[in-house]
């Protein structure tokens, strides 16, 4: 098969992919949700309605109304627009630890895989014992450890809580892969290890390292509002949504449940969306 | 008979009428600012068992060690030789009167012989003087130690006297050795008031503690050998619980497992059916004192820290988010006491000049700065405050809230301690230690200890090294004098140095509230805390 002729079935299987997936009701309604919250967190400010550090002195804990459409915490500061600017810190924290984790988990599963051996048992039990520690005890170690807490930080935590789980995924993908036959023509070639891991395995491995992706990245919305709610996270006060329920569950108790229903809402939708997109790509890859 | 002693032989005598006191300390000028505004009602039947919610430790709950959360349980296990009841007055303890001779310089105790410790053995006048003296000890590193700095001597006179020998006059002496400084409870002869006090806490004070688990519970039972018979308890049994947020802890009182918190928010707890519960209201000259170093970073100019005085919307603040439970302050600690200079106009907000006052200070756009403190209802609440309102002026504050530990042990490390004088401590994050931070002062019946170790520049808890000899001069003016007229006037040339440096930022002063069942009666705190509950009809 010619090189033109190989690209034209690719193409042909992506449009035919797209087209099953347009057709996902699951997909739609995933990517529809994910889509106003990655629109909120590029245009967030545009949208809110006040500044999201604003204090209405005359409005605590305010319930929703027409002037404060979900209500206003005991700073007054209004809840709508804090939902919608702190969807920014959340999503995109969320990604670059899943996207960290996925490029260090594809790396170490790849090798693994491929080279198989002493090198794939020792990093595979090595992996697994990461693994086995719950990921919320690695980070707060993490946090404790290194005894402050900031954006980075939170990033480069669940990035690494993730990798191996991403590895397992990919070696596994990779075992299978390293046996055909194209990956003994490359050898043939005498095409250098990074060449065959990277240019011929790994794009026979995406879809499943891209389902991974979405897993990980519903995984990684909650991880960061857990990080944020026990205050091992972000600022204090800042509107991200995890340390927004940190912030006002205890109002509860006092009926004053819309400034930690909004917040808490927001992080499962986000959540939830990313499932749907996740479940719509298994079915779409047929893994 | 000079005004001091006339005024100490009055409260001497055991059967002082409270008004009768109050007029004689306002002769003096000695601070009873609260004295008629007093909380704690009384209704239902008092159970046997006592739970109240208290704050979170911020160390070990030892004589030598006070810090934060520590307060409620020497409270408890601990007697003084004179109180501070919740009315603000001066009461008899230990000692059953005291009086100030050689203008304000020389006072003498005279102690009860009927104290026994809770192993059983009497309270001594050695007791007494080993106390005062292992606190004034440096190698014992007593947090108390600053308030009494000036004992140049304390010498057993007999059985039942105790004279103290300052090194100059101050007409507040009894305030410093009273409950409102907390960690000169009674100690027993050569027992050592450090950590290892804790595991038995052998006080005088009317509980007795049973088990003590740090940050969690303490269990004391009542002392039925309490000296002061009729301060004994109705309650048999006392659970102080503690909860870093006292928010969290009203499930707990609304499902009768807790029957009062202390020190909750004034809004939350107007919230709570007032058919199950009754508010205790007690207005303090406490609150939180914001700081910002005078010697490094981004806020040694004065300008700059008035600029940021001058964002807060303080009446708004207090009307608002706290529901009216504060009283407004001018960033001084004198506003609230009776010698305060009424005159000296109130800050307010004023953008116009703020932005004028950064512009002459050659930062027009406002500049970056990270405000820290740890993590506590009421600190969370203004943190975010100062980071709205500095944001009007361009000035962009993150705030650092140390909430690791579960309490303030972090931010209290003490690390840098004590506060020395010029000597330029890089920012590390701690009270001490940190460029713009905030720490929660409790009430106390008197500005001097405020004064003394928070502002003075050769203070041991001065946070904003600002050494401004206007300013020393004004405390040293305060606590020599010995009348009325000189008290005010140094209040009020401290009120004028307080805002013309504006090292510490204080909004307001806090009302503090605690919520008690309406099973539950004769609960009360006084404004630094102390709980004083009895479980009897007020």
């Amino acid at each position: 098969m010619s090189d033109e002729t190989a690209k034209q079935a690719q193409q042909t299987v992506l449009s035919e992919r797209l087209a099953v997936l347009k057709k996902n009701k699951a997909f739609i309604v995933g990517a529809s949700i994910l889509g106003f919250w990655v629109f909120s967190a590029i245009f967030g400010k545009l949208i809110a309605r006040y500044d999201q550090d604003f204090m209405d002195y005359e409005y605590i804990n305010s319930a929703p109304s027409l002037k404060y459409w979900f209500g206003t915490d005991s700073n007054g500061r209004d809840v709508y627009s804090r939902v919608i600017v702190g969807s920014r810190i959340i999503i995109v924290i969320s990604f670059l630890a899943t996207l960290l984790g996925a490029f260090l988990g594809a790396s170490l599963g790849l090798a693994a895989g491929y080279l198989k051996g002493k090198f794939d048992m020792i990093l595979m039990r090595i992996l697994e014992a990461i693994s086995a520690i719950p990921v919320i005890i690695i980070a707060l170690l993490a946090v404790a450890a290194i005894g402050r807490s900031s954006s980075i930080i939170t990033i480069l935590i669940i990035g690494f809580i993730f990798t191996p789980n991403v590895a397992r995924t990919v070696r596994a993908a990779v075992l299978g892969e390293s046996e055909l036959e194209y990956v003994a023509a490359a050898k043939l070639r005498t095409e250098n290890t990074a060449h065959i891991l990277f240019r011929e395995v790994l794009p026979n491995v995406l879809p499943t390292l891209i389902v991974e992706f979405t897993v990980r990245l519903g995984y990684a919305i909650f991880a960061v509002a857990t990080l944020s709610f026990l205050g091992a996270g972000l600022e204090a006060g800042s509107p991200d949504w995890g340390t927004q329920v940190a912030d006002t569950w205890s109002l509860i108790f006092t009926n004053v449940w819309w400034p930690t229903l909004f917040p808490s809402l927001a992080i499962a939708s986000v959540a939830v969306s990313i499932n749907l997109i996740s479940d719509a790509l298994l079915e779409v890859f047929e893994l | 008979m000079s005004t001091i002693e006339q005024t100490t032989n009055e409260v001497s005598t055991n059967g002082l009428s409270r008004r009768h006191f109050i007029q004689a300390a306002a002769a003096t000028g000695v601070a009873i600012p609260f004295a008629q505004m007093i909380g704690g009602s009384s209704v239902g039947a008092a159970g046997k068992v006592f739970r109240y919610a208290a704050q979170a430790q911020e160390g070990p709950a030892a004589p030598w060690m006070t810090k934060g959360g520590s307060l409620g349980i020497l409270n408890a296990v601990g007697s003084w030789l004179a109180d501070v009841a919740p009315s603000g007055e001066l009461v008899p303890s230990v000692a059953t009167k005291w009086k100030g001779a050689n203008g304000g310089q020389t006072w003498t105790f005279t102690i009860r012989t009927d104290v026994k410790f809770h192993d059983g053995s009497a309270l001594t006048a050695d007791d007494v003087v080993y106390t005062i003296k292992s606190h004034l000890d440096p190698k014992n590193k007593s947090q108390s130690a600053a308030r009494i700095a000036d004992v140049a001597d304390c010498v057993k006179v007999d059985a039942k006297t105790i004279r103290f020998d300052l090194k100059k006059a101050n007409a507040n002496f009894p305030y410093a050795v009273s409950s409102s400084n907390y960690g000169l409870l009674m100690l027993k002869n050569g027992v050592k008031g450090d950590e290892s006090w804790v595991a038995k806490m052998n006080g005088t004070g009317k509980w007795i503690m049973v088990s003590h688990k740090v940050n969690e519970k303490t269990v004391f039972k009542r002392n039925d050998n309490y000296f002061d018979k009729a301060q004994i308890p109705a309650f048999e049994t006392m659970e102080q619980i503690q909860y870093v947020s006292q928010s969290a802890a009203i499930p707990a009182l609304k499902t009768g497992k807790l029957d009062s918190i202390h020190l909750l928010y004034g809004n939350e707890a107007d919230t709570l059916p007032k058919a199950k519960f009754y508010k205790t209201l007690v207005p303090t000259c406490g609150g939180l004192h914001m700081h910002m170093r005078a010697d490094i970073g981004q806020l040694t100019d004065k300008r700059v820290r008035e600029a940021i005085a001058l964002t807060l919307d303080r009446t708004a603040y207090i009307k608002g988010v706290l529901g009216g439970y504060a009283l407004i302050a001018n960033d001084s600690v004198m506003d609230s006491f009776p010698t305060a200079d009424k005159s000296v106009p109130q800050r307010n907000k004023d953008l116009t000049r703020a932005k004028a006052l950064l512009k002459e200070a050659g930062v027009p756009n406002g500049f970056k700065v990270t405000l820290q403190s740890w993590k506590r209802d009421d600190i969370d609440k203004f943190t975010q405050f100062v980071k709205s309102s500095c944001k009007e002026i361009g000035i962009d504050v993150t705030v650092d809230l140390d909430g690791s530990d579960g309490g303030g042990a972090r931010w209290y490390a003490y690390s840098v301690y004590p506060s020395v004088k010029g000597s330029k401590v890089a920012n590390k994050g701690e009270w001490l230690a940190s460029e713009f931070g905030i720490a929660e002062w409790a009430g106390r019946p008197t500005p001097d200890e405020y004064l003394t170790r928070e502002w003075k520049s050769t203070g041991d808890w001065n946070p904003h090294y600002l050494d401004a000899p206007e300013l020393d001069a004004a405390v040293d003016a305060w606590t020599s004098a010995l009348t009325p007229a000189k008290k005010k006037a140094a209040s009020s040339a401290i009120q004028k140095a307080s805002l013309k440096y504006t090292p510490i930022i204080i909004v307001y002063n806090e009302t503090r509230v605690s919520v008690t069942s309406n099973k539950v009666k004769g609960v009360e705190f006084n404004q630094q805390g102390a709980n004083w509950s009895t479980g009897k009809n007020a």
